[in-house]
């Protein structure tokens, strides 16, 4: 069963997401934020992808993606969650090594959609 | 090199014959030389066989004067070269012309070039033995031998000659004849079938070479005017279709071009990497103001709307890499965007050859249309509301309009958010759904991105200088107004003999406002909610025992008092169970108590505490727990709607509470749980004596 790190300061969020994939057979680990996801990235070695918000406190997205840039320890796809508003944050986020992104709000199909796409 | 054909006739004609002349003139020569050496070889015999007879004696007696008498006779003839006699010890007797040398005499006969020599032994009667040579000459057979050569030669000349003569015309001819066939074929490969064919006489095979060469170039000739015929008959066929095709796409594109013309959404197609493809409907053009192939979408639209074509440029990059499902990738490419004032609309959809069918459509007609129809819906609503309740309305703008300052200006998000849930709840009440959802739509707004642009801000407090200067002449009152049955009540008391005291509380008791208005609207508004999410409310109990309270003082409070009912609602039904809905005023102690009950799952404890351990408050005892609940950001739900779950509504209700003195009772009687909002006595304003009786 593949494994997805779920980091969204948004509970609301963080649950329809989870649920999402759950409901499609994924096992979804959460986090809050940047560190919180370092965290549980360290202590679950099995997430194979992350789902990850771009505005959260402590360490945001952007800076949660650049630390994981740097450390280039996880290798699995990484799939942005942002408002429409924000182009310029996804091309920052794809330099940094984000492999898509999803517009929120988003259709729990498509989100799974696009997890089955890229997790491996 | 090679020699022509000609020459190679005559020399296979000429040779041959001179051949034929050389070796039959040799065989005679030799023969007439054998012929020739036989008659010498006869004569010399028979010359040796006289001699050897007729000169024993000389021999015998060495009598060269008989040897000189007999050899001279012999040598009178001419062809006799010379003649020796030897003796028997070999001493020569006599000699006769040239010397003939003689080695060894058995040898001879024998044939030299010159001449032909014989020896004979010459054997005397007497006992010596001596020898008799003799050489005869060659010279006539010489003589007779380039005779023959020259006979020879002359007839292998004649005989050339004779062959040349003979054979060269004919062998020019046929070489020429050959050379026209040759020439006329050698045209003929290169292309020249118009050249004259050579001429096919003689009826040789030469001739025959050439008519048939002849022949085939003819049926050649015919072959390809056929073909040619064929061609041209093909290329006209080729011609008629390609005329019919061209006009049957000229109409096609004349049809589609109607269409493009006329359509009136902007329809183009763009590949995955963003770039215009082809032609669009003359709306296109239009709404985006150009349209221009092989430019990319977003640059197209950037002069207008830069967040629109940021967002294109993303998206169809995101498309182009194939990284997402194409439906996904599709569905986060913008769908609006403002070109010159106009809102337009884009729907994409995938048409294969990895290109999006783009439409447009201008909605900024629909959106205003939709704006107008909200206003009037608006309006009617709060029509309603002031017909039926003109306190309510005019509490609702009075709170609305503090919250909207709250949201316009505030710069803690805390407040925002409060104000925004107040004024849901309040606008919900009302029946203002579009205010409902504007608010929904900021508070998920801070939710999620954890900011609220001064944009939209600045959008809601426009909008609500909207709705409320639409409102204004209606909510302006001056007097005092009075009910029907208030005002018979108060007619009847003056007509009658009444105390002054009850007769002046009952016209104080006019201002007031009866309990049953706002408990009505609650119990309405309850009505309302669970039936939009589905819960089984099975009934409502408005019970207000005539009691009335001060409208300009507690009409904040029945405004905070939607979010406990909404609460009760949201959290104390469910919708495979039956709950009731109690809403009461009472009077306990001089107090009013205004109570807000259920009898559904009641409060849950566990989760409570947990989330207000991860607030960090303190969560020991249900008094701990109770101020939690009334805490900002502590809610039981795990999600959030557009009625309840964001932990603002309780809190809200604390703080107007608090600054009324009015004192908040949560109990959880064995099933459900109730809220109590007790009221504090205001003797000069709220003391009804006898009057409820009246007005009840």
């Amino acid at each position: 069963m593949k494994t997805v790190l779920v980091v969204d300061d948004s509970a609301l969020v963080r649950r329809q997401v989870s649920n999402a994939l759950k409901g499609a057979g994924y096992e979804a680990v959460e986090a809050v934020d940047g560190l919180d996801a370092r965290d549980k990235l360290a202590a679950t070695p099995a997430i194979s992808m992350i789902v990850c918000d771009v505005t959260m406190p402590r360490m945001n997205g952007m800076e949660f993606l650049g630390s994981l840039a740097q450390d280039g320890t996880f290798k699995g796809a990484i799939l942005m969650l942002t408002t429409e508003g924000k182009p310029e944050l996804i091309a920052r986020a794809k330099s940094l090594g984000a492999k898509g992104w999803l517009v929120k709000p988003f259709k729990p199909d498509l989100l799974l959609a696009a997890v089955a796409k890229l997790a491996v | 090199m090679s020699l022509s054909i000609r020459y190679k006739l005559l020399f296979l004609s000429v040779v041959p014959t001179v051949l034929a002349v050389v070796v039959v003139g040799m065989v005679l020569v030799h023969r007439q030389a054998e012929r020739l050496d036989e008659r010498l070889a006869g004569k010399t015999a028979r010359y040796s066989e006289v001699a050897s007879v007729q000169l024993r004696s000389a021999v015998a007696f060495g009598d060269t004067a008989t040897a000189e008498e007999i050899i001279v006779g012999i040598a009178h003839d001419p062809e006799v070269t010379g003649a020796q006699l030897y003796g028997a010890n070999h001493e020569l007797i006599y000699e006769y012309g040239a010397t003939i040398p003689v080695d060894d005499p058995a040898a001879v006969p024998r044939v030299m070039d010159d001449e032909l020599v014989d020896t004979a032994a010459v054997d005397s009667l007497e006992g010596p033995h001596g020898t008799f040579v003799i050489g005869v000459s060659r010279a006539a057979l010489h003589q007779e031998q380039r005779l023959s050569y020259k006979i020879m030669a002359g007839v292998a000349i004649a005989a050339a000659l004779l062959g040349f003569i003979v054979v060269y015309p004919t062998a020019r001819r046929t070489s020429r004849r050959i050379r026209d066939v040759a020439r006329y074929a050698s045209r003929v490969a290169n292309g020249d079938l118009e050249a004259a064919p050579p001429a096919a006489d003689g009826g040789d095979e030469v001739g025959r070479t050439a008519a048939a060469v002849g022949n085939l170039v003819a049926d050649l000739r015919h072959l390809m005017a056929q073909d040619a015929a064929r061609a041209e008959t093909e290329r006209e066929r080729l011609e008629l279709m390609v005329a019919q095709r061209t006009a049957q796409l000229e109409a096609s594109h004349r049809a589609r071009q109607l269409v493009l013309d006329h359509v009136q959404e902007g329809l183009f197609t763009v590949g995955y990497d963003g770039v215009l493809v082809g032609e669009c409907s003359k709306a296109t053009v239009t709404m985006l103001d150009q349209y221009v192939a092989g430019q990319t979408f977003a640059s197209m639209i950037s002069k207008h709307d830069p967040r629109a074509s940021a967002g294109l440029e993303v998206g169809f990059s995101q498309l182009a890499n194939d990284v997402l499902p194409l439906e996904l990738a599709i569905d986060q490419l913008p769908k609006q965007m403002t070109v010159r004032g106009a809102v337009l609309a884009m729907n994409y959809a995938a048409i294969g050859d990895r290109q999006l069918l783009v439409t447009v459509v201008d909605q900024t007609a629909e959106i205003e249309h939709a704006a107008t129809r909200e206003m009037e819906e608006e309006m009617t609503a709060l029509f309603r509301q002031l017909t039926a309740d003109r306190h309510g309305a005019r509490r609702f703008v009075e709170d609305a309009r503090s919250q909207i300052e709250v949201i316009g200006s505030s710069e803690r998000y805390p407040d925002v958010l409060a104000a925004l849930h107040t004024l849901k709840g309040n606008a919900s009440v009302i029946g203002l759904n579009a205010w409902v959802t504007r608010c929904h739509d900021a508070e998920t707004l801070i939710a999620e991105q954890g900011v609220l642009t001064k944009d939209a801000r600045q959008g809601l407090v426009w909008c609500w200088s909207a709705t409320e200067a639409s409102l204004a002449p209606m909510l302006e009152v001056n007097g005092v107004e009075i009910s029907t049955r208030d005002f018979a009540a108060l007619h009847e008391l003056a007509r009658g003999e009444a105390r002054w005291d009850m007769l002046r509380a009952l016209i104080r008791d006019v201002v007031l406002e009866p309990t049953a208005l706002p408990l009505g609207r609650l119990a309405a508004h309850c009505r309302e909610l669970a039936s939009r999410q589905e819960k089984h409310l099975a009934n409502v109990v408005v019970d207000d025992q005539g009691i009335r309270l001060d409208p300009e003082r507690y009409g904040a409070l029945w405004s905070a008092l939607t979010h406990v009912a909404r609460n009760a609602v949201s959290h104390g039904m469910r919708a495979d169970a039956a709950t009731s809905l109690w809403l009461r005023t009472s009077r306990v102690d001089g107090d009013v108590v205004i109570e807000v009950a259920d009898d559904g799952p009641g409060i849950q404890w566990e989760a409570l505490r947990q989330r207000a351990r991860s607030a960090g408050l303190p969560c020991e005892s249900r008094d701990d727990l109770i101020q939690a609940m009334f805490t900002s950001q502590i809610s039981t739900r795990d999600s959030v709607d557009e009625t309840a779950g964001r932990g603002v509504g309780l809190a809200a209700v604390a703080a107007l509470c608090a600054e009324l003195g009015v004192t908040i009772e949560v109990t959880t009687p064995p099933r459900g749980t109730s809220f109590r909002f007790r009221v504090p006595a205001d003797v000069k304003r709220e003391e009804v004596g006898d009057a409820c009786t009246i007005a009840s």
